[in-house]
């Protein structure tokens, strides 16, 4: 297999997920500002900072705007991660692998470029509506479950599942990450507020139900925290999604570097007391995770993207 | 309602199935009844039956018709043309003549010169060609065969006569559609083929592959053969696609190949590198190696010349095999078929003024307003002229640019193109046709049965190229009845 071909799939995989994270991130946040009293400091720049879009939004035009925020998380093109950019992208990519996916899944994703091009660009002056977004996670769904029922296990499912669970990791680090700066972590004794809060954290990971089921207690930091960092067998957690990228790296020739850099992840995650931390040290963790996360990222191209990758 | 052919009334022109009286020709009987006996309801669904399969099979088409630079949908009218086998075997052999005796002609001019030295084409019209290659001077290609993959233009003019209009040596494309048109005309009239006796297309892609494989420089392995695409934004990236798809092979991008130090080329895999044997390269010379041609060319992969040059991997068509594709150059073919191979041409060439020819010039000028000129080196249709439907403007600026670079032109007659029945609305009219059968050359020959009919929609237009609102037909070569 061409590594450029396993290249396309692993963003294929990444993007779709991207997109589906942050449609679903722009939903809960709609809500939850609605519900939050004034002076709870969560806002907007708190979504625009967990995207890592900061420095783009702060120079875009509509960023003073009412929904600036939401416009530009959803249609902007400039926005490399906005819902519009990242589906574009991967349409991209999938009309070089009409061979390789199964056909409903290509039609599907260009389906999903169609229309999120309809119903989120130049969206200035229109505001992004609960419906358009809750149907692009439906079509991102349908596209991951087109992937899951069509798509033999061959190594061009693994490159897509490897993008997918790498994304899927990182962003359940950053959705941790703007919920661990509000309050402190150990107590117990949360206000509504904060409930709404982590209910939202949960949420947004579309944890919350599972999360009932498995902990059957109170919401805590704590509990939340582990749940979504911890949990072996919730498909949103971080410790499954390595284990996901671990799986597929084996099923691939040469995985020794990539399943080295996924250990050498959950070895620090092993180290680390969720019951003792404070605020500062988990945003250290957090900050520790996401660098690890990059480095899989690393071997992986490395390992199979760019194999002998000679300058002349 | 029966369907309507009251355009063919008074037709001038040779049509490739109706003889002059309106009678069906007899290789194309049946296909013109069962075409009579259709109700104009029933041409109808057959034509939206056609295009659904269309969009079926070929999704990019219909999915990409977005920017300028994406394919479109590629409009296909499902009355075939029909050409008796006993027609087409003289063709067939015409066709592998003068490929023949171009790669013959091509070798010279890369080796010793002769048809050069015996001043058969002039050494000026090949230093001149913006094709010939310098760098390739010496080379050897497998089999001593240059353009392994030949699209050669025909048409018909009003007598009947076959003549040759163009070679198209460097990267001919279209022959997807001709398999394409075939699995649709299948699905849209089962009974006609099972009716006629209809030579079949679809061995091309392995044909392709053995003629691929036949060129590898490591005999006797699995050879690893690569397609070579500029990439998605090239207006025959489904093509390249779809021939790799069907012949099992990789397709490549100039960046998925890596040329080392042992002077091979290889492709980056999931496993590592692997060694290629043979290209098939869809991507012009100037853009195969930017250590030797265009240095800003991010389409291909340095050191592939060289790889090439030393026999280390064959390039498919071989870099500098255009300098037979040059519309000079074609005017010389007829004799470079009695030089080479001792032969009479079994198929004519259109007559053909060379401008740079100063007796020439003086008569194209004087009849520029009935002759087509075309530029030497264009393909796709591009800076052409037709006399005949072309504008007092537009002829006196072809007039300046042929005073300007008479070399660079030729004129022809205007022929008058045969016609094919054709659905326009819901009659039945004839429309302009050509031909392009595509022939393989590599330890052996092969040519397609038929080939790609290009069919110029508008009524009266001559162009047929699809880059101009041409369209395309499916060709049945019939045994004779």
């Amino acid at each position: 297999m061409l590594s450029s071909l396993a290249g396309r799939l692993y963003w294929v995989g990444r993007n779709l997920e991207r997109a589906e994270n942050t449609a679903r991130l722009i939903n809960v946040y709609s809500e939850l500002l609605l519900d939050l009293p004034k002076g709870v400091p969560v806002g907007w720049s708190n979504l625009i900072r967990i995207t890592g879009s900061g420095k783009g939004f702060a120079s875009h035009r509509q960023s003073s705007r009412a929904g600036g925020a939401s416009r530009y998380m959803a249609g902007a093109v400039e926005n490399p991660n906005s819902i519009i950019s990242t589906v574009r992208i991967a349409r991209e990519n999938m009309r070089t692998l009409r061979d390789v996916v199964p056909r409903e899944a290509f039609e599907a994703v260009n389906d999903l470029y169609l229309f999120t091009n309809r119903k989120l660009a130049s969206t200035a002056f229109r505001p992004v509506t609960f419906p358009v977004l809750k149907e692009v996670i439906d079509r991102c769904h349908q596209i991951s479950g087109l992937f899951s029922a069509t798509m033999s296990r061959g190594p061009e499912h693994e490159f897509l599942m490897l993008g997918r669970y790498l994304e899927r990791a990182d962003m359940t680090t950053r959705i941790i990450d703007v919920a661990g700066e509000l309050r402190d972590l150990q107590d117990e004794q949360i206000s509504d507020h904060d409930t709404i809060l982590w209910v939202s954290v949960l949420r947004s990971a579309s944890a919350y139900q599972m999360y009932r089921r498995s902990v059957r207690s109170r919401v805590t930091p704590v509990r939340v925290l582990h749940f979504l960092l911890n949990d072996l067998q919730f498909p949103r957690a971080v410790r499954y999604c390595l284990h996901q990228i671990r799986y597929s790296s084996n099923r691939l020739p040469r995985p020794e570097a990539p399943i080295g850099a996924v250990d050498r992840l959950l070895g620090r995650m092993d180290g680390i007391t969720l019951r003792q931390l404070v605020r500062s040290e988990l945003r250290v963790a957090l900050d520790d995770f996401q660098k690890e996360l990059i480095c899989i990222h690393q071997a992986i191209e490395a390992t199979w993207f760019e194999p002998y990758d000679v300058k002349l | 309602m029966p369907t309507n052919w009251s355009a063919y009334d008074g037709h001038p022109h040779f049509d490739e199935c109706l003889q002059s009286s309106g009678q069906a020709r007899p290789v194309a009987a049946p296909l013109l009844e069962y075409l009579r006996e259709l109700s104009e309801r029933g041409l109808k669904s057959r034509q939206a039956a056609a295009n659904r399969a269309i969009m079926e099979m070929g999704i990019t088409f219909t999915v990409y018709a977005e920017g300028e630079n994406i394919d479109r949908a590629w409009p296909l009218d499902i009355i075939p043309r029909v050409i008796a086998n006993s027609e087409w075997s003289r063709i067939e052999k015409g066709l592998e003549q003068r490929l023949r005796a171009l790669n013959l002609f091509i070798d010279d001019v890369y080796h010793a010169q002769n048809a050069l030295k015996d001043r058969i084409v002039p050494r000026e019209l090949i230093e001149s060609s913006r094709d010939f290659l310098p760098q390739a001077m010496g080379a050897r290609p497998a089999h001593g065969v240059w353009a392994n993959v030949c699209g050669t233009d025909l048409v018909r003019d009003r007598d009947g006569t076959v003549y040759v209009l163009e070679d198209n040596l460097r990267v001919p494309s279209g022959v997807s559609y001709m398999l394409e048109n075939r699995s649709v005309t299948k699905r849209v009239f089962p009974t006609l083929f099972r009716h006629m006796a209809i030579r079949p297309v679809d061995a091309y892609p392995s044909q392709l592959f053995d003629m691929l494989a036949s060129l590898s420089p490591r005999p006797g392995d699995d050879p690893e053969i690569v397609v070579l695409t500029p990439g998605i934004y090239n207006s025959a990236y489904f093509e390249h696609s779809f021939l790799a798809q069907r012949m099992g092979t990789e397709l490549v991008a100039g960046s998925d190949l890596v040329v080392l130090d042992d002077d091979c080329v290889y492709m980056r895999t999931i496993e590592g590198l692997a060694r290629v044997d043979t290209i098939y390269r869809r991507i012009n010379d100037g853009f195969l190696d930017p250590k030797v041609f265009d240095p800003h060319s991010v389409l291909g992969t340095p050191g592939l010349f060289g790889a090439w040059y030393r026999g280390n991997v064959a390039i498919s068509n071989a870099p500098g095999s255009g300098v037979a594709d040059d519309k000079v150059v074609y005017s010389y073919v007829p004799d470079l078929i009695r030089y080479y191979l001792a032969e009479e041409p079994i198929l004519p060439n259109v007559p053909t003024w060379r401008c740079e020819d100063r007796d020439s010039l003086r008569y194209v000028e004087e009849h520029l307003a009935e002759l087509v000129v075309k530029p030497a080196n264009e393909s796709g249709g591009y800076g052409m002229l037709v006399g005949p439907h072309a504008s007092v403007q537009e002829v006196e600026t072809m007039r300046q640019q042929v005073r300007a670079n008479p070399r660079n032109y030729i004129a022809q007659p205007t022929l008058s193109l045969s016609t094919v029945p054709t659905v326009c609305g819901s009659a039945i009219e004839p429309r302009h046709v050509d031909l392009r059968p595509f022939i393989l050359q590599g330890a052996k020959m092969a040519v397609t049965a038929g080939g790609l009919t290009r069919v110029a929609l508008r009524k009266g237009s001559l162009v047929v190229n699809s880059s101009q609102g041409g369209g395309s037909k499916d060709t049945w070569v019939v045994e004779d009845v």
